[in-house]
């Protein structure tokens, strides 16, 4: 089994699976009750959030749990108030947690923006904000082709034109795997299965808690923000795992680099269509072969053994074509064809050979 | 008092000597059905049949997998009570909730009974307008027809509570394989043929990495789907084509190639029915509806055909099939997205008046080697 699907959702590292048992047994106690061992567990729960806010340069006190990244985005989105500043600009490749959230709510404006690079600058920006703009919505790192948008200096340059002009980053591919600096970001959102955790826990930054109304009343857990007894479980596995991957993100990352060189000129040779922009993390890479629709690809790799994605469905019919290959202009014969591979840096270079062989072999059969 | 449901055939009525075996094959898939629930049915005269309820039974949703039945006709709920009009007139109120119009049809099987069944429908019809208010009695055109039977115990009280699907019991046909697809013709064209009680072996045409696991689970699902109708299991074959369609690509000139690929497609439904001992094949054709469904190109597909094969759709436009296919639940899944890899082998300019000769030795040399080169998995859906 060769697994190039690290952006999709990340295996539970097997230490942590190792420590979960313990923990549960330790730590079943609720947070909220009043005697000892749920005392201890809240004490446990809490330096859960500090290590995180640590990690993130920030007070633990603006970091809060939720159960999903999604959720976080919809907190944000739909917890802000647009009563004086209804305008939203989005990027068009945002993730639909993001981006459905957006145009689908009812009470605001929105503008798209759009870079045939893959990524967005400030100047993509400049023209679109002004007094009626409440949030700017800009991923740190595309889930589909990697590209990094440098999204503090962006936050900072909206910042000195209009400090009312609020930030959000969904920061989910880039947590944990390089570094990222909130001095000028309002609001992150973050997840646990991505970097090794488990599901069912992911995070938000939140600079200014009184900004929000939460999506989820009750008991007022998460500062009032996030009702719901706290998944102790799956935060600890989120905190263990961001410590983990940071180490061995830092550790790899020049071989991370020179496995992407590796791909990015087999498909030179190839004269596949390359979609990850330069600018990109050296773990998410998206190209095209022009040849077979993409889930052909991945049908034929996955008899294989070999696990990729691709954002788009080739049926022409299809309604969720990639939203950043088509922002980037590409044609639709390289939307349809596009595969994503992302890998982390226990993936060897014998295994990205074995998966460009196996393409050539689904390729030939069909020529 | 007794609630009960009754149930009438639908044009078993109509057969003769065959009339008891279409009964039994009837019986046998509702006893299936009322087994889930605990139910049991007894045969009552004039071809219906009585089924006792008790208050454990969510009776909505007895009725509505009942009224999913080939074979059936009408469903009437009523109730079985002592001889006597005031608990009648009780149990005709609760039948007749929010009705508009209704007439009261008496009979007695008990002929010493007085009243006499004239009688009742006055007696009683009076009764229930003193009772309600805003009902009309409407003799020619009632929205509800309570009917009463007089027995030497009891009175049975009823009224029609869903029309069911009619057709002939499931099985009592013989056996047909139906080439079915991710679409959403197949699945009505199966359905279509169920109905008339031919017990189907659907066979899909598996093309990895063409199609994927995606589409094989999408055809699981519709035949799951399917099963309501049919009480019973249904035994699915799935054919892994990718050979012989990868061959067809590169022998076959390409405006043939999905005409070819059909005739390769019955010649292996056909090896299928024989197995099977199934007597036709049904597919789910509809007449000009895309290129290989002329008149010519069926006629070059058919004649790889040594036994019926029936096209239930032939005469119907696609909004007609759109509305069965919503109607039997299947539509949703047949459009859930999905590749549709047959673009993949589908000619940009289909033939639409197939010439014979243009590809039949070309299609000779495929048969030579792969013939009976193909490998199939079945799977029995439950």
């Amino acid at each position: 089994m060769i697994y190039l699907d690290y952006a999709a959702t990340h295996p539970v590292y097997s230490d942590i699976v190792h420590n979960l048992h313990d923990i549960v047994n330790k730590y079943h106690y609720n947070p909220s009750s009043l005697y000892e061992p749920a005392i201890n567990t809240r004490i446990f729960y809490e330096s859960q959030r500090a290590k995180i806010a640590e990690f993130l340069c920030v007070n633990e006190k603006n970091v809060i749990f939720t159960s999903s990244a999604t959720e976080g985005a919809n907190l944000i989105i739909k917890g802000l108030n647009y009563k004086n500043r209804k305008m939203i600009v989005l990027w068009k490749a945002e993730h639909a947690c993001v981006f459905k959230t957006v145009v689908n709510h009812r009470d605001v404006e929105y503008k798209l923006l759009e870079n045939p690079e893959g990524y967005i600058t400030y100047d993509d920006i400049k023209n679109n904000i002004d007094k009626s703009t409440r949030l700017v919505c800009l991923m740190h790192v595309n889930n589909e082709t990697g590209a990094i948008n440098e999204i503090n200096d962006i936050a900072k340059k909206i910042k000195e034109v209009d400090k009312e002009i609020l930030v959000l980053s969904d920061m989910v591919q880039s947590f944990a795997k390089i570094p990222i600096n909130l001095e000028y970001i309002d609001f992150a959102t973050f997840s646990s299965h991505k970097i090794g955790g488990l599901r069912g826990a992911a995070g938000v930054y939140i600079k200014d808690k009184n900004q929000l109304k939460p999506l989820i009343d009750g008991g007022g857990q998460e500062y009032g923000l996030r009702s719901g007894t706290e998944n102790v479980l799956s935060v600890y596995s989120m905190a263990q795992a961001m410590e983990v991957a940071r180490d061995i993100y830092t550790a790899k990352n020049n071989h991370l680099i020179s496995l992407n060189d590796y791909m990015r000129d087999i498909c030179k040779n190839k004269k596949y269509s390359i979609n990850s922009p330069e600018k990109s993390v050296p773990y998410i890479f998206n190209f095209s072969t022009k040849v077979l629709p993409s889930e052909v690809l991945i049908n034929g790799l996955s008899e294989k053994g070999i696990y990729v994605s691709s954002a788009s469905a080739c049926s022409e019919k299809s309604h969720n074509t990639s939203r950043i290959l088509k922002s980037m202009g590409l044609e639709d014969d390289v939307i349809n064809t596009s595969i994503r591979v992302s890998i982390h840096p226990s993936t060897k270079l014998k295994d990205l050979k074995e998966f460009f062989n196996a393409l050539d072999e689904i390729i030939s059969l069909y020529k | 008092m007794e609630q009960f449901l009754l149930l009438s055939e639908g044009e078993l009525t109509l057969k003769g000597h065959n009339r008891r075996f279409f009964e039994n094959v009837l019986i046998d898939n509702i006893t299936e059905c009322l087994s889930k629930h605990n139910l049991s049915i007894k045969r009552e005269k004039r071809g219906r049949l009585y089924i006792k309820l008790d208050n454990s039974i969510n009776v909505n949703v007895l009725i509505d997998s009942l009224s999913k039945i080939p074979g059936l006709k009408v469903i009437y709920q009523g109730y079985k009570i002592k001889r006597d009009f005031d608990i009648a007139l009780n149990v005709i109120v609760n039948l007749l909730k929010n009705a508009k119009s209704f007439k009261i049809q008496a009979s007695r099987v008990d002929k010493n009974f007085e009243p006499n069944s004239l009688e009742i429908n006055k007696l009683l019809g009076q009764k229930v307008l003193d009772n309600m208010n805003s009902i009309k009695v409407d003799i020619k055109n009632p929205e509800i027809i309570v009917f009463v039977e007089v027995f030497s115990d009891h009175f049975k009280v009823y009224s029609r509570i869903k029309n069911a699907l009619g057709g002939l019991p499931y099985g009592s046909s013989g056996k047909a394989i139906c080439l079915l697809s991710t679409g959403i013709d197949s699945p009505v064209a199966a359905f279509l043929m169920l109905k008339r009680g031919v017990e189907i072996i659907p066979l899909y045409f598996h093309t990895p990495p063409y199609t994927g696991n995606n589409a094989l689970e999408k055809v699981k699902n519709l035949v799951r789907n399917l099963l309501k109708f049919t009480v019973q299991r249904i035994k699915l074959y799935i054919v892994n084509y990718t050979e012989i369609q990868l061959s067809i690509k590169k022998n076959i000139p390409e405006k043939y190639w999905t005409i070819v690929s059909r005739r390769f497609m019955g010649r292996i439904a056909e090896d299928i029915a024989t197995i099977e001992k199934a007597r036709a094949i049904v597919t789910g054709e509809s007449l000009g509806q895309v290129a290989s469904q002329t008149i010519s190109n069926l006629a070059a597909i058919d004649k790889v055909f040594n036994i019926p094969v029936f096209r239930p759709l032939i005469g119907m436009d696609k909004e007609e099939i759109v509305k069965i296919a919503q109607h039997i639940d299947t539509y949703d899944i047949s459009i859930r997205p999905g590749i549709d890899c047959c673009t993949l082998f589908s000619p940009k300019h289909p033939e639409t008046k197939a010439k014979y000769y243009e590809f039949i030795d070309s299609e000779k040399e495929i048969l030579k080697y792969l013939r009976n080169n193909y490998s199939f998995v079945t799977e029995v859906i439950k």
